[in-house]
């Protein structure tokens, strides 16, 4: 599909930018050029299982074309430790793994494991935001499923912040190649990102609320005033209230779409009505081949465009509910996002919820952005920790004593962060996801 | 200087009592950490021994579940710790 899509946009416009970061610029057509030697080099691969993994859009966007135009089995590992990649290798018996970081290409004599991917069929990793990320089968029409195209789309320029390699990325990737669109990369602090996506014309950006929230604190007011989008997209994440307004503020004139979408559930549905949640009346029936349900607190998802099921699991028939580890509750016909299961905190017995702390930390002035976790507790089993970034010159003292105050007067007290660490920056995953449960 | 064993546990002491916007002077030996005398209740002790673990990297309360009661009990707690 990623090979057949290039080679169709790079015969109609060659030169048209394909990629752009802070460093480099790709046309469609050298994209193509260099996805064409790769594929004649890497010919004996074909048909084969191989594991693709870099971190370098424009050393990734080649070989993924390559890899694809040769009919291999892709798994896709994320990109960050090497230790999952050999993990890979190792339990599912791959042919062959293209790394980055490795230069040359490396092949396996090994039996599999597990079944391989039929073609058709590749295999990518849920985020692992909140432990080790888990293989999933995923195939490439279902990945296109809500891919759309237009007239409007064609050759618009996209501020992609999500690694190529994981699901959200590989949307933005087929939109760009199905519409003949510029992807530009932004560099890892999402406050040079602006310069660069008013430099390079961006119309679309994508990116998860962590991200903009790191944009909007961290980029030169000149540079957000310069941009002209026409859509901003969320997903990934819950965006709170106060974040989908700032950015109604901050750009009036783009569309608001907070898309939720999973690796395991595939894009199931969006909201551009610029409020938090989703109506829920999306709890009844059926809407474009996708079911929500509430079960117990957690919101459970029923999709044509789900994996296959879990590489090493059983697997998950069509359209069958499955939970999503979100967690939910209602109000005024709203469904709004509480927090994710595995992450709630047990402080001797009573519950805190990660993100609702969170929301409340991030309402004091001068903080940038939050992580709250359990701390392991010899008396109470967990107690609250909150490690905070703050804004450029903002007190650390003051900082710590309005945070305890507003925590107090919001939030029981159990709930109140007990251990305040100020940090320079949170990890986030590949999927610009904030990195949970390991600290 | 190194900082005693006694200085980091009274500072952890007063640094709770502060955040609870009690106590403005130094906590005394003798003086009760719960009802009647400092009002610091079990999330504030865990606290304490949280942050105690960070400083000193140890945790008396880890494998056993010693008595105390007042801020003096829980200074020889972790100097009783430092003979070992």
């Amino acid at each position: 599909m990623i090979a057949a899509a290039l080679a169709g946009r790079a015969d109609r416009h060659p030169e048209r930018p394909l990629l752009r970061s802070a460093r480099s610029s790709l046309s469609f057509g050298a994209c193509q050029q260099q996805a064409g030697r790769l594929a004649d080099e890497l010919r004996s691969w074909a048909g084969g299982r191989v594991a693709l993994a870099g971190t370098t859009t424009e050393w990734l966007l080649p070989r993924l074309a390559a890899l694809d135009a040769l009919s291999c089995r892709l798994y896709l590992p994320p990109q960050e430790p090497s230790a999952a990649l050999d993990e890979v290798s190792h339990r599912h018996g791959l042919d062959a793994v293209l790394a980055e970081v490795r230069g040359a290409p490396v092949t396996f004599t090994r039996p599999p494991v597990v079944a391989p991917p039929a073609a058709g069929e590749l295999v990518l990793f849920s985020s692992g935001t909140t432990g080790t990320p888990k293989a999933v089968l995923q195939t490439w029409p279902r990945l296109a499923r809500r891919i759309r195209t237009g007239a409007e789309l064609e050759g618009s320029c996209w501020l992609a912040s999500y690694a190529v390699t994981t699901f959200a990325g590989l949307q933005v990737l087929l939109h760009a190649l199905l519409n003949g669109a510029t992807l530009v990369v932004p560099p890892s602090d999402p406050g040079k990102a602006a310069a660069l996506a008013r430099e390079a014309g961006v119309t679309h950006v994508s990116g998860t609320p962590s991200f903009y929230r790191l944009l909007l604190a961290r980029a030169a007011d000149a540079d957000l005033a310069a941009l002209s989008l026409r859509q901003l997209t969320l997903g990934g994440e819950a965006a709170e209230q106060a974040l989908l307004d700032a950015l109604r503020a901050r750009f009036p004139q783009a569309r608001l779409t907070q898309i939720y979408a999973s690796t395991e559930m595939g894009a199931c549905f969006s909201v551009q009505d610029g409020l938090a949640g989703f109506p829920s009346e999306y709890l009844r029936g059926e809407r474009d081949g996708v079911r929500l349900r509430i079960v117990d607190g957690e919101l459970y998802v029923g999709s044509a465009g789900a994996m296959k099921g879990y590489l090493d699991g059983a697997p998950l028939p069509p359209g069958e509910l499955h939970p999503t580890g979100d967690l939910v509750g209602e109000r005024a016909d709203r469904v709004l996002f509480v927090g994710r299961r595995g992450t709630r905190i047990n402080v001797g017995g009573s519950k805190a919820q990660p993100e609702e702390v969170e929301a409340v930390v991030r309402e004091v002035p001068g903080v940038l952005a939050v992580r709250v976790s359990g701390a392991a507790s010899s008396l109470v089993g967990q107690l609250v920790r909150a490690e905070v970034v703050l804004d450029a010159g903002v007190d650390a003292a003051e900082a710590r004593r309005l945070i305890l105050a507003r925590c107090r007067e919001r939030l029981r007290p159990h709930m109140v962060p007990r251990l305040l660490e100020f940090v320079d920056e949170l990890v986030r995953t590949g999927s610009g996801k904030l990195r949970r449960g390991r600290p | 200087m190194t900082r005693s064993t006694r200085d980091v546990v009274l500072a952890a002491v007063g640094r709770v009592c502060a955040d609870k916007g009690r106590l403005q002077r130094p906590a005394s030996d003798s003086e009760a950490l719960g009802d009647g005398g400092l009002g610091l209740d079990s999330l504030d002790m865990a606290t304490i021994v949280a942050e105690l673990e960070i400083a000193l990297q140890r945790d008396p309360f880890a494998e056993a579940t010693p008595r105390f009661r007042t801020v003096g009990d829980l200074v020889a707690l972790y100097e009783s710790e430092d003979e070992r």
